[in-house]
């Protein structure tokens, strides 16, 4: 004996069912359901216990779960991306200032910028000009 | 005389991270500051003196070794800051204005970037204030309630003994020690809280998430940002062996 549960529309025609079949034995498997020339018999069991408006309704809920899962696996990725970031310039910074010459550069309004750095070519532009300034001061040349 | 107390223990990432906003500290400020670290950890590559005031070195390995600190300022007012927060507005300077009379100045949590903020279901409490950005004078009853806040939350993380309503997710989170502590002072502590006070502990999801979700106003800048130091980079550069004493590790 077995039972047909939650089926939805397979396609957008409305002329497959996607269904679960749960057996007496505990066993369940996805059934997937057409209708045939001869007459298919899950097909016609299936119009006697559910209507197409709660097949309908079935299909809608479906799907809003599907799209849900999706939106929160792409929210759940783009923050993972932006960790990933987000450690990234952290630890070039980190390593931009533990730069003797930047660290101790009185070049404060440079420092602000390589602090607020977005980017990694914006890091090196800034930290490469204030290490090459106060390269060439320490060296006298300006 | 006010002062900057910073700490550093467990991993050198942190550390290396309390040079970066020392540094930067001195950057937009002259303010005093004192380093609370592990003598392993000081470099001899460059001079720290030429970035923090004071060292002290005898503290505990301790992953909240920053509440044992707090008590042992040498200041009159102390601002504490996380080691992974870094200066970035010379706004900075006029910190200390913020103390104005009170007892402590805080900042809030914002639950929509934070973990765990539920004390209660039941109750309805929350964690109000956050841990990173904490000033203080140093009235007797402010001094006690920071070495209250550190012998409190070392018996908290050994032992939940707190009403069943209470969220178990609490036991790790100092913020909730003080919450206990503030809420049960018979003492009441007069805490200040800066207008647009995010500006001051800018946790760095606020450039994702705004600072208030409900708003679609930009955040204005930050005058301190809160970055996150990445777990790896903790482990790869913590202490390799623990004591539960303030003994220096050689």
């Amino acid at each position: 004996m077995r039972i047909i549960k939650n089926p939805v529309w397979g396609n957008s025609e409305k002329t497959q069912i996607i269904c679960k079949f749960e057996y007496d034995d505990g066993r369940e498997l996805i059934a997937s359901v057409m209708d045939t020339e001869e007459g298919n018999p899950d097909w016609q069991e299936i119009f006697e216990r559910f209507t197409v408006q709660e097949i309908d309704f079935n299909t809608e809920e479906d799907l809003e779960g599907h799209r849900k899962r999706i939106e929160e696996r792409r929210l759940a990725q783009e923050q993972e991306e932006r960790i990933a970031k987000q450690n990234f310039m952290f630890v070039a910074k980190s390593e931009a200032f533990e730069i003797d010459l930047i660290r101790d550069s009185d070049e404060v309004e440079m420092k602000t910028a390589l602090r607020k750095a977005k980017s990694l070519i914006e890091l090196n532009c800034i930290s490469s000009a204030l290490y090459t300034l106060e390269f060439l001061k320490s060296k006298g040349k300006i | 005389m006010n002062g900057i107390v910073l700490v550093a223990s467990t991993s050198k990432a942190y550390f290396n991270s309390a040079v970066r906003l020392a540094t930067s500290i001195k950057d937009y400020s002259d303010i005093n500051i004192t380093l609370f670290t592990h003598k392993t950890f000081l470099p001899d590559t460059y001079d720290i003196y030429k970035i923090v005031d004071n060292v002290v070195t005898d503290i505990p390995v301790n992953i909240r070794a920053k509440l044992w600190a707090l008590s042992r300022t040498p200041y009159e007012n102390t601002l504490y800051l996380d080691a992974d927060m870094e200066v970035v507005s010379p706004e900075f300077s006029k910190v200390f204005n913020l103390q104005k009379d009170n007892d402590l100045v805080l900042t809030k949590i914002r639950p929509h970037v934070s973990k765990d903020v539920i004390i209660s279901e039941e109750t309805k409490d929350k964690l109000t204030y956050h841990g990173g950005f904490v000033m203080y004078n140093n009235k007797p009853e402010t001094i006690n309630l920071m070495k209250n806040w550190y012998d409190d939350f070392i018996e908290q993380q050994k032992n939940w003994n707190f009403p069943s309503h209470y969220n178990t997710n609490m036991q790790k989170w100092d913020q909730f020690t003080l919450w206990r502590l503030l809420k049960e002072s018979e003492y009441k502590f007069k805490i200040g809280t800066p207008t647009n006070d995010y500006r001051w502990n800018y946790i760095w999801l606020y450039d994702h998430k705004g600072v208030n979700p409900k708003s679609k106003a930009e955040p204005k800048d930050p005058i301190i940002y809160h970055h996150t130091i990445p777990q790896e980079l903790v482990y790869e550069k913590r202490l390799r062996f623990r004591t539960s004493t303030a003994e220096d590790i050689d």
